[in-house]
């Protein structure tokens, strides 16, 4: 099966061409560079993102507290994991780098936060 | 403080300044602490109304209310606003549910306000894209998005991680041709535009939607600019400046997005340390006159910043530009005068990405102009 | 049991209201939005005409002339600006100039006085508006001409009937009128009032209120008109520039506003109900390309807005001012020159068709004057700082486009209580510049929140419509 990609590591975008043989052997063409054969793998074998959302938060100046996921996500967690926040509570103070879920989903993944409020 | 970055809470902050993936409000406090460490002074919760030619300016505040100052140098970093409904030809009746994307974001990210469940968005500007992913992740459905360009506006990997991530489809070459809904936006119509930019009948596709978000475009803020005589450049919509970011006001700087759009915050925080670096020396009063070089936008070249170079001996010069179309495969060149003095080349330029090139101060002293141009091979 | 109802709260209900409220009888109004005069006194040029353009013994005719010279002291008393800019009529061919000559014969006929209309040749009306275009041959000047704001104007006069005892109620739209012993049952809003005499100033809706009770016997068919609306930073020109009129009315305007900003318009095509608000490509191009044949250097790239806005034609081409049968006022097709009329019908109306009914006569205690409001950007700062020491949020300010500070958003307690987000953003003015709201908005709905006391997503934008769709989190 040939998937078309772009590759999003760098600004030149690629746009690339990906056969995986059934031997699950990786072949990309179209890539102007080896960052997107690497790209290409991890997007076919384990596509991970970096996850950013918020939680409520009482007392601050806002009503919601921007955090983000302490490592990239694998990509089908994405939905579920920020779903899974909409029980946290925190309450103001709070320093940005604290964690305010941990463990989400039992995903070993925790969220922190990214401003202090 | 922060500025916009505080409702930008997505990943893709401070790559070129700590080497480091940082969310937005990070970024922020980054620079926040830093100011708080060297003790300057701040205010918050207050506008400035007024500034004037001999750089005194009127703040207020609820707390001190109007108060008056003079700086010795005034720095304008007072970022962008966003073309907003009224200024695009959008047809129909004026209902809820229609707003720039910035607006929505501010709603939902500061205070967990969705502005609406069923979404479109025309424009495929970075934030229309970002918010393509809040939405979805904070459970509206949005439906596509519209761009009049052949080609995005906003970076690829936005439409990669923001668009294709969830199945949201762009329609490049399309444009909203109506809005209807009196009270509250009820569905839109997009259709395909030709090369004039020009509907193209029988292309008609309506969504029933009951919000349409846009992100058409950024222009620098300006509000202040006018009464203290600081000439604008007609492309940037910023103020014109030379290469120590001083504005044709002696004493007044500008940088950042007021400056002219950028896509990359460390870019940004670049041209602040630059200006701030010039207002320093001028406040010293190491800064002294000299005769203008000018830097000029050649063939597929919208704009080039800054407007103008000094012709004395100084930091090596990055020149910002943008290019007008989408070019694969070409120069960059750059003329002083009409001899060529550097020449780099690129597999692809478009207009969403901002292009810096770096030329030696001394390079061009001998110059009374300098071009920037694109030469497709 | 009223003495009065009056049915619609555009300008010419509210100017009824307050020439009502002079005398000792019981008055409401009752109005179908959840705010006032969010219809034909929404959207329209704002200009007082001068009463030039007329068919002569028309109605309309009689009252602009009487109406232009009420709205200097209705203005003051309600403190309402007034631009006094004057007016121009071009003309840009020889056709077009004996349309010229035909129109300033008819302003001697309609009444206008000698000093009120005069022929200027190119020279000199470049003196009175130097942004006229080249091909400007001749100009009718027309110095009477002034620009209102006809929101401020509504909601002015019918705060000075509130605090002069008359009611207002919102949210109530009439579904039907009977005859009674005494008079009429009104039924709105699902309450039921009575009332001696009935106002019909429903404007677009006034044909199907008359059906109510009477037999048709006028249609109204809305006329929409699409505009621009320039930045206010960037001042195009200093009088009314009217076109030579042609089949359509005055054509299209350049219409400097009270607030600065100028307005480019209006369109004229009859159109149905459900479209009189919507622009189109054809009506905004038709702005485009017919206004810069009477001025230059239109700005296009500092247009902030642009909008539809209707006039209540009725079929018969001039207003309707009668009473239909006993006590029951009809006022149809009151469309341009409408809202410089508005005065003078209320005037009318009152003195010479309600009053005799009544036999009443006027209140002792009754105050013409309707508080000024503190505007900030008319005062030093050392004046505005005395108004922040009482009140900080003077020194808040919610919009930087307009500088509009919290306290001017006290419009929320104030007799005709704003309490959408869209009446902000127009009447208020928080959110009408250039950024339209975009970085206001999230305050000024969490200032109506507070203020009105009710959840955030309780706030409305227009008339059943609200600014959000939910919180995130599942929060309540």
């Amino acid at each position: 099966m040939i998937k078309e990609m772009v590759c999003v590591v760098c600004p030149v975008s690629c746009r690339m061409k990906v056969d995986v043989n059934a031997a699950g052997d990786i072949f990309v063409s179209g890539n102007k560079c080896k960052r997107g054969v690497v790209y290409a793998e991890k997007e076919l074998t384990n596509p991970t993102r970096n996850v950013s959302t918020t939680v409520r938060i009482e007392q601050g100046v806002h009503s919601r507290l921007p955090v983000k996921s302490d490592v990239e996500v694998p990509k089908a967690l994405v939905l579920d994991l920020v779903k899974a926040l909409d029980n946290v509570l925190v309450t103001a103070p709070i320093k940005m780098g604290s964690v305010v879920a941990e463990n989400v989903l039992d995903s070993g993944i925790n969220f922190i936060a990214t401003r202090s409020m | 403080m922060g500025g916009i970055l505080q409702q930008c809470i997505h990943s893709g902050f401070g790559v070129e300044m700590f080497k480091e993936d940082l969310t937005g409000p990070e970024y922020a406090e980054r620079y926040i602490e830093k100011m708080q460490l060297a003790g300057l002074e701040f205010r918050t919760n207050s506008l400035v109304t007024e500034l004037h030619e001999d750089r005194t300016l009127v703040y207020t505040n609820p707390i001190e209310g109007y108060v008056e100052v003079q700086g010795k140098a005034v720095i304008l970093t007072m970022g962008c606003f966003e073309r907003t409904p009224g200024q695009i030809n959008l047809y129909g009746d004026r209902p809820a549910g229609i707003m720039t994307a910035g607006t929505a974001q501010s709603f939902l990210n500061k205070d967990g306000f969705l502005v609406g469940k069923r979404v479109f968005i025309l424009g495929s500007g970075d934030i229309g894209l970002i918010m393509a992913r809040r939405m979805t992740l904070e459970g509206a459905e949005v439906l596509g998005v519209a761009e009049l360009n052949p080609y995005s506006s906003g970076l690829a990997r936005n439409i990669v991680q923001c668009l294709d991530d969830f199945d949201i489809p762009l329609y490049l070459s399309h444009t909203v041709i109506q809005v209807i809904g009196s009270s509250r936006l009820e569905s839109i119509i997009i259709a395909e535009v030709d090369e004039q930019k020009q509907p193209i009948p029988g292309t008609e596709k309506t969504f029933e939607v009951d919000t349409l978000l846009l992100s058409v475009g950024l222009i620098p803020d300006r509000h202040l600019t006018a009464q203290a005589g600081i000439k604008l450049h007609p492309r940037t919509g910023g103020p014109i400046v030379n290469n120590r970011y001083e504005t044709n006001v002696p004493g007044i700087f500008a940088a950042g997005n007021g400056l002219h759009v950028h896509d990359l915050v460390d870019w940004v925080s670049l041209e602040g340390e630059r200006a701030g670096e010039s207002a320093a020396r001028y406040v010293q009063g190491e800064l002294t006159d000299a005769e203008l070089i000018s830097t000029e936008p050649g063939n597929g070249i919208i704009y080039v910043v800054p407007h103008y170079v000094l012709k004395q001996v100084d930091e090596d010069v990055r020149f910002y530009f943008r290019v007008d179309n989408v070019y694969k495969n070409v120069k960059v060149n750059i003329y002083k005068d009409d001899e060529l003095l550097k020449s780099l080349k690129k597999n692809v330029m478009v207009p969403a990405e901002m292009e810096m090139i770096k030329v030696a101060n001394q390079d061009i002293l001998d110059a009374s102009r300098v071009r920037i141009e694109v030469e497709v091979l | 049991m009223y003495d009065v109802i009056i049915i619609g709260s555009g300008v010419v209900g509210a100017l009824h209201a307050r020439e009502l409220s002079k005398y000792p009888l019981s008055i409401l109004v009752l109005e179908k939005n959840n705010d006032v005069s969010m219809e034909a006194t929404l959207a329209n040029s704002a200009v007082v005409h001068s009463g030039h353009d007329p068919k002569p013994g028309s109605l309309k005719a009689k009252f602009n002339l009487l109406g232009n010279r009420m709205y200097r002291q209705l203005s003051k008393e309600l403190h309402v600006p007034l631009l006094e800019c004057g007016g121009l009529v071009v003309a840009t061919s020889p056709e077009e100039e004996q349309v010229l000559d035909g129109l300033f014969e008819r302003a001697g006929v309609n009444g206008l006085l000698e000093n009120e209309y005069q022929m200027l040749t190119r020279e000199e009306a470049l003196i009175l508006e130097p942004n006229l275009s080249d091909q400007v041959s001749k100009a009718m000047s027309l110095p009477t001409t002034a620009v209102t704001f006809p929101w401020e104007m509504a909601i002015a006069g019918l705060e000075n009937a509130i605090n002069n005892g008359a009611q207002l109620l919102m949210n109530h739209e009439v579904t039907d009128i009977t005859r009674s012993e005494h008079g009429f049952v009104v039924h709105a809003g699902g309450d039921v009032f009575e009332a001696k005499a009935i106002i019909n100033s429903a404007g677009a809706y006034s044909a199907h209120i008359s059906e109510m009770l009477h037999p048709k016997f006028f249609t109204i068919t809305p006329r929409r008109g699409e505009y621009f609306v320039t930045d206010n930073r960037f001042p195009i020109v200093q009088t009314v520039v009217y076109p030579a009129p042609g089949k359509k009315g005055k054509g299209i305007l350049a219409t400097p506003m009270v607030h600065g900003n100028t307005l480019l318009g209006p369109t004229s095509n009859f159109v149905d109900f459900d479209a009189q608000h919507q622009t189109t490509p054809e009506g905004l191009n038709e702005v485009r390309n017919n206004i810069t044949k009477t001025i230059k250097h239109v700005p296009f790239d500092k247009i902030i807005r642009s909008f539809a806005g209707s006039r209540p034609t009725a079929d018969a081409g001039d207003f309707i001012i009668e009473e239909t049968s006993p006590g029951f006022v009809n006022l149809g097709g009151i469309e341009s020159p409408g809202l410089t009329a508005a005065p003078a019908i209320a005037k009318y109306v009152v003195e010479e068709l309600v009053i005799p009914r009544f036999s009443v006569l006027p209140k002792s205690d009754f105050d013409p004057i309707r508080k000024k409001r503190v505007k900030m950007h008319e005062l030093t700062i050392n004046e505005r700082n005395e108004h922040i020491k009482d009140n900080a949020k003077y020194g808040h300010i919610v919009c930087r486009c307009e500088t509009v500070t919290e306290a001017d958003l006290d419009a929320i307690h104030r007799p005709v209580r704003a309490r959408s987000h869209g009446r902000d953003q127009t009447a208020y003015r928080a959110g009408a510049g250039r950024c339209q709201g975009a970085f206001c908005s999230l305050e000024v709905l969490k200032i109506l929140s507070r203020e009105l006391n009710i959840d955030p997503i309780d706030v409305e934008y227009k008339p059943r419509s609200f600014v959000l769709a939910a919180k995130t989190k599942g929060a309540q």
